[in-house]
């Protein structure tokens, strides 16, 4: 089997000398053709990137007010109660916007595999260990919106069967609002608190990187660099578990600024490496194949 | 990755290298004394002695002092790209005012 | 996959200037990649974006250090007198030896004048001292009843040296696999790279502690 069959060079022999130098306009169109589908679901990909981060901050900053969080982990749960009842829709739609900028993560992850994924042979590693982690922590980022609608809804209203006139300071309304605290914090310890999948998964991109011997790279050696710290950066984000207030808090400097601004320049560099992949014309290559 | 060089270029490295080696000996040992002899002074201050103030600034100032000389000398920043050299010298006396002017500021 | 290596690590980082004597050793270690400015990066250019973000993210637990010390003064002074200095004082021996032992090291490297192994080797033991005398340390606070909720200062506390003691243990493995490559005769212009890059590392969490330790140990209010 070989999958060299529209290299982007016309003169590509071995894989030592294919260059990196061909451009999308330079291919003939019939490679352009056999190009075009893979070509156009890596651009959706990269492009998910940037717009992961767009929806992230409709849903998180603009409309629902999670992020920066205007609760403290030292909140009492009545105060948790009251802010999530203060603007309930609002903060409902927000969850939305935010739980669909978690799952386009999915997405987003896909392109530097498969870019990646170029320069292993018949048992790529690390491009499976980058995809089954990137899914992982998809699909824990997306349960925690789920925590947080929860939450949401519990404390937007009741039912008939189930009427919440509760007495503000009764044992009930106390219980009530410690079940809303509860799944709140449930949320930020899945957020933050649990960044293996995350670290784990820059790490792999990073060894992918870092690890190939060829000439022609897939992404630059510094990117490699940028990873591994990205992933060691989300280690802050334990913090959440030891403290109510401070830096390492999850409203800290530490958790939260330090944590999301690394992993945003993160996903925003490697958006725009990947999108100069493809449009260096690499799309449908492969240097090391099986035999 | 790697570009072609000239000869005049490959024998600038050449020199950078050969000073390093030729550097290699003392100096490093130098250094090594000092940064001992600092960590010294700032336990000693940070004993007990002198004005607190003064003191604690003290502290700060070598603790950066020792970070420059590992920077130069250890990790080589001495020879390095005027730029890279330049920002971490500039981390070098960024931080510690602004440590020391938080410090002073609200004490 | 022209090449065969015995070696498992011979081929890590490799590189298309293989098999190179130790007398041509410091000619390669010269031929980087030739940026327009003058002077040479030590071991490759991305070694430094870790470091200047690393930097960061400790220059922001370096303020909150220092700002959240100004709002509790006496719980931080207390606090501080807790600790045991000594150890503190023998971990900035400690890493202070092995930055000297490092750069002796790479430039052995450098010359092919023998004896980096052991360099390295010495280094390595200079870092496991460190982690068990951490481990003391860390036990003896624990057993005076403290803990990283106690108050402000001892969450930074454990949480800065957590940190860092987890950088340590990262430069160690470094350290193993510099050791790895300065045993071979021969080493490539990558391994070399590799080489120096562990050193930069290794100074980095070196000078982390140089300016922790002050911040957490000495610093009077």
């Amino acid at each position: 089997m070989t999958v060299r069959d529209f290299e982007p060079s016309s003169a590509a022999a071995s894989p030592e000398q294919m260059v990196p130098s061909q451009s999308y306009e330079d291919l003939s169109p019939a490679q352009k053709d056999a190009q075009s589908m893979n070509r156009i679901g890596q651009l959706a990909c990269a492009f998910w990137g940037p717009g992961m981060i767009v929806f992230f901050g409709i849903g998180a900053i603009w409309l629902s007010g999670y992020w920066p969080p205007e609760k403290l982990p030292g909140a009492s749960a009545v105060e948790v109660l009251e802010w999530y009842q203060a603007h309930n829709t609002r903060l409902k739609v927000g969850l939305v916007f935010m739980t669909i900028a978690y799952s386009v993560m999915c997405w987003y992850g896909v392109v530097m595999a498969v870019q990646t994924r170029r320069k292993e042979g018949a048992f790529p590693v690390w491009t499976y260990v980058q995809l089954v982690c990137m899914a992982c922590g998809t699909a824990q980022i997306v349960i925690m919106g789920a925590v947080w609608y929860a939450a949401a809804f519990r404390a937007g209203g009741c039912s008939d069967k189930n009427p919440c006139d509760l007495a503000p300071g009764s044992m009930e309304y106390i219980a009530y609002a410690a079940n809303v605290q509860m799944m709140h914090d449930l949320g930020w310890m899945i957020l933050l608190g649990t960044w293996m999948p995350f670290t784990f998964w820059n790490w792999a991109l990073a060894a992918a990187i870092l690890l190939d011997k060829s000439s022609t790279p897939v992404f630059p050696r510094w990117s490699g660099y940028l990873s591994i710290l990205a992933g060691c950066s989300y280690i802050c984000g334990q913090g959440d578990l030891f403290f109510f207030e401070g830096a390492f808090g999850w409203n800290g400097i530490f958790a939260l600024y330090w944590n999301f601004g690394i992993f945003g320049f993160w996903v925003l560099t490697f958006a725009w490496l990947s999108y100069k992949n493809v449009q260096r014309g690499y799309v449908h290559t492969q240097d090391v194949v099986a035999k | 990755m790697t570009t072609s060089r000239t000869a005049d270029e490959m024998a600038q490295d050449m020199a950078i290298v050969e000073k390093n080696i030729a550097h290699a000996g003392r100096p490093i040992t130098i250094v090594w004394v000092v940064l001992m002899l600092a960590t010294c002074v700032s336990w000693y201050f940070g004993d007990g002695h002198g004005a607190t103030k003064l003191a604690a600034v003290l502290v700060i100032i070598t603790g950066f002092v020792k970070v420059y000389l590992i920077m130069e000398h250890f990790m080589e920043l001495r020879t390095a790209p005027p730029q890279l050299r330049f920002a971490f010298t500039a981390w070098c006396v960024v931080i510690p005012t602004i440590l020391c002017g938080i410090y002073l500021v609200r004490s | 996959m022209t090449q065969m290596q015995q070696d498992p690590l011979a081929g890590l980082f490799g590189d298309p200037f293989q098999g190179t004597a130790r007398g041509e050793a410091i000619r390669i270690a010269t031929e980087k990649e030739r940026k327009p400015l003058k002077g040479r990066i030590p071991g490759e250019a991305g070694i430094w974006i870790f470091i200047i973000g690393d930097l960061i993210a400790f220059s922001i637990i370096f303020l909150v250090i220092v700002s959240a010390r100004m709002d509790e003064p006496e719980v931080f002074e207390a606090s501080r007198h807790s600790l045991h200095i000594e150890f503190g004082a023998l971990n900035t021996l400690l890493l202070l030896v092995g930055s000297l032992l490092v750069v002796r090291a790479i430039r052995a490297m450098r010359t092919g004048s023998g004896g980096a192994p052991l360099l390295f080797g010495l280094t390595w033991l200079c870092g496991l001292i460190f982690v068990v005398n951490k481990g003391i340390e860390y036990s003896m606070l624990i057993n005076d009843g403290h803990s990283i909720d106690e108050n402000l200062f001892y969450g930074y506390y454990f949480i800065g040296t957590a940190l860092h003691l987890f950088h340590l243990v990262i430069g160690m493995i470094g350290m193993f696999v510099a050791y790895r490559i300065s045993k071979r005769a021969v080493h490539t212009n990558r391994e070399m790279q590799l080489a120096e890059v562990f050193g930069a590392y290794w100074h980095l969490v070196d000078l982390l502690w140089v300016i922790l330790f002050p911040l957490l140990y000495l610093m009077r209010v």
